[in-house]
C-alpha cells in the first residue's frame, strides 16, 4: 500500500542503518534516544531495531502506551461504575485486561456487570440511542490521537439530545510527561523519537520546549519500520552537524500546525485537570484533561459517585521505572514469570504497545536468535 | 440508522470488517496503541460521515475533523474518525 510499502523496504533500511553506523561511530560516546510512542516500541521490538543499532546507540522506552500509564485508582472507579444498577460501560479492547486493586473489567463481565468493547466511542454513543434504558458510560482512555474522537462524540450526543450517555475521561497529554522526564535527574537523554499521531493533531509546534530549553533534539517519526530507523539517522545528523531542534520524519501525515480542527473540538469539550495521576511517574500538572463545565452533564464523573481513591501497584510491579525507561523490561522481577500478557501484573505487559508485552512477544525470540543482519526481516522471523 | 448504530449492534459485521486482528503478532487494539489506518474514501454518507476502505476493509468513518473529504481522498482514520487527510498517492512528499 502507498505510504506504508516504501516504508518496509530492506534496501532502503540496510542503507539508513549503515548510515546511523557511520554518523554513531563519529559521535565517539554513548547515545540515549527516548521513543516516546508506544507505537514506536512495538516496532521496534517487532522489526528487532535495536539489535541493528550500533552499540553506542540504545534505545529507552517511554511513556506514551495510553493504557500503560492509567493508575489502578482510575480502573477501580471505572469497575464500581460497571457494577451500578442500569450502567453498561464501553471502552476500547486493551482496557477489559487493566489490572484494578481487585479485577479487571473483563472479569466484572465474567461476574455479571454489563461491560462492552467499541471500537470507536461513536459507538458507545450508538448503543445509548439504541438502549435507552441503560445508561451507557464510555471509559475514555489516550492521548491527543484519541481525545479528539471522544470530543466529537460529546458533541454529537449534546446535538442529538442523548441523555443516558456519558463520558468517564482519562485522556492524557503528551507533552507534560516529556517535561517531567526531563526535569527528573535519572535519565540523561540525546534525544526524543516524537510520536507520530499524536503529532496529525497536536502539531510540532508544541515541542519547542525541548530543544529550547533542554538542548534536546526531537524528531516526530511514523510507525513503518524505515520511520523509526530514519528518526534515528536524523537525530544523530543534528548531532554531527551541530543542530539541536525539532524535526518532521513524518511528513506524509504530521503538519507543523497540526490539526487545528481537531484542536478547537479538543478546547470546546476538554478542559485541562490541574494535575493527574500516572502509574510510574505520579500526579503530573496540566497532562489531563476533564469534561469541560459546557458539557457537565455528560461527564460521568459528575454524573455519578466515584471512590477516586488512589491506590499503590502492586509491590513486585516495576512498570514505574520501565515507564520512565530507567528499567528494561527483562530486569523487572516477575517478567515472562508472573507477569504475561495473559496474566498480567502490570499495565506494560496488557497492551502490545506496552513495553514488557512488546518485548515478551518479539524482543526474547531475537535475543535467543543471532541478531539478522537484514534490517525488516528479523520480523518474519518472529512472526514465525 | 446511521453506520455507527449499525455497528454498534453488530460489533464484527463482515461486511465492514472493523476489528484489528485479535491473534499473533499483529494483533493489538488499534484505538489503546494510538494506531490509524490509511484508508481511501469510497463514498460520502453524510456531512460528518465517510465510507471508507483501509487494510482492514471498509468502515464508517467520522470526517468532522476535516474539511471537504469527497471521494477518492485519503485519511488517517483512529477510532473511527478522521483525525488527518494525507497526500494524494502520487504525491511525492513523504517518500522515503
Ligand atoms: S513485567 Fe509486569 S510488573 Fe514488571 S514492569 Fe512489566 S508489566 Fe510491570
Amino acid at each position: 500500500m502507498r505510504f506504508v510499502d516504501e516504508f518496509r523496504d530492506p534496501v532502503a533500511g540496510r542503507a539508513a542503518i549503515e548510515r546511523i553506523g557511520e554518523l554513531a561511530r563519529a559521535q565517539d560516546r554513548h547515545l540515549k534516544f527516548m521513543e516516546v510512542c508506544g507505537g514506536h516500541t512495538h516496532t521496534i521490538y517487532r522489526h528487532g531495531i535495536e539489535q541493528l543499532l550500533p552499540g553506542n546507540v540504545e534505545l529507552v522506552h517511554g511513556p506514551g502506551c495510553p493504557v500503560c500509564v492509567i493508575p489502578m485508582g482510575r480502573v477501580d472507579d471505572a469497575l464500581h461504575l460497571a457494577a451500578q444498577p442500569g450502567v453498561t460501560l464501553t471502552s476500547f479492547g486493551d482496557m477489559m485486561r487493566v489490572p484494578g486493586s481487585t479485577s479487571t473489567l473483563l472479569h466484572a463481565k465474567a461476574d455479571g456487570a454489563d461491560v462492552r468493547m467499541v471500537y470507536s466511542p461513536l459507538d458507545a454513543l450508538a448503543i445509548a440511542q439504541r438502549e435507552p434504558d441503560r445508561q451507557v458510560v464510555f471509559f475514555a482512555v489516550g492521548f491527543e490521537t484519541t481525545s479528539p474522537s471522544t470530543a466529537v462524540t460529546v458533541q454529537r450526543a449534546r446535538a442529538l439530545g442523548v441523555d443516558n450517555f456519558s463520558v468517564f475521561s482519562n485522556h492524557v497529554r503528551i507533552v507534560p510527561p516529556l517535561r517531567a522526564i526531563l526535569e527528573a535527574p535519572e535519565l540523561d537523554l540525546d534525544g526524543f523519537i516524537g510520536p507520530g499521531h499524536v503529532s496529525t493533531v497536536i502539531g510540532n509546534r508544541p515541542y519547542g520546549f525541548v530543544p529550547e530549553e533542554f538542548s534536546i533534539p526531537l524528531v516526530t517519526a511514523g510507525f513503518e519500520p524505515l520511520d523509526v530507523i530514519q528518526a534515528i539517522e536524523m537525530l544523530l545528523r543534528q548531532y554531527a552537524e551541530g543542530r539541536c531542534e525539532v524535526e518532521n520524519q513524518y511528513t506524509r501525515v504530521v503538519r507543523d500546525a497540526g490539526n487545528p480542527r481537531a484542536m478547537a473540538v479538543l478546547d470546546d469539550v476538554f478542559t485541562v485537570r490541574d494535575t493527574f495521576e500516572w502509574r510510574g511517574l505520579g500526579w503530573i500538572p496540566e497532562s489531563g484533561l476533564a469534561i469541560s463545565e459546557r458539557y457537565a452533564d455528560l461527564d460521568s464523573e459528575r454524573r455519578f459517585s466515584l471512590p477516586g481513591e488512589r491506590v499503590e501497584d502492586p509491590p513486585a510491579c516495576e512498570c514505574g521505572p520501565v515507564l520512565r525507561g530507567v528499567l528494561k523490561p527483562w530486569e523487572c522481577g516477575v517478567f515472562g514469570t508472573a507477569c504475561t500478557p495473559e496474566t498480567p501484573i502490570g499495565t506494560c505487559m496488557v497492551s502490545s504497545e506496552g513495553a514488557c508485552a512488546a518485548y515478551y512477544e518479539f524482543g526474547r525470540l531475537q535475543i535467543a536468535d543471532e541478531p539478522d543482519p537484514l534490517p525488516l526481516v528479523s520480523a518474519d522471523r518472529a512472526r514465525r | 440508522m446511521s453506520d455507527h448504530q449499525r455497528l454498534a449492534n453488530d460489533p464484527s459485521p463482515p461486511e465492514l470488517g472493523l476489528s484489528a486482528p485479535t491473534s499473533g503478532p499483529d494483533a493489538v487494539c488499534i484505538t489503546c496503541a494510538d494506531q490509524a489506518d490509511v484508508a481511501e474514501v469510497v463514498e460520502v454518507v453524510d456531512a460528518h460521515t465517510v465510507r471508507a476502505r483501509s487494510a482492514a476493509g471498509l468502515q464508517a468513518v467520522d470526517t468532522t475533523l476535516l474539511a471537504d473529504v469527497c471521494v477518492g481522498d485519503r485519511v488517517l482514520v483512529h477510532a473511527g474518525t478522521a483525525i488527518s487527510d494525507l497526500p494524494a498517492s502520487d504525491d511525492p512528499e513523504g517518500t522515503p
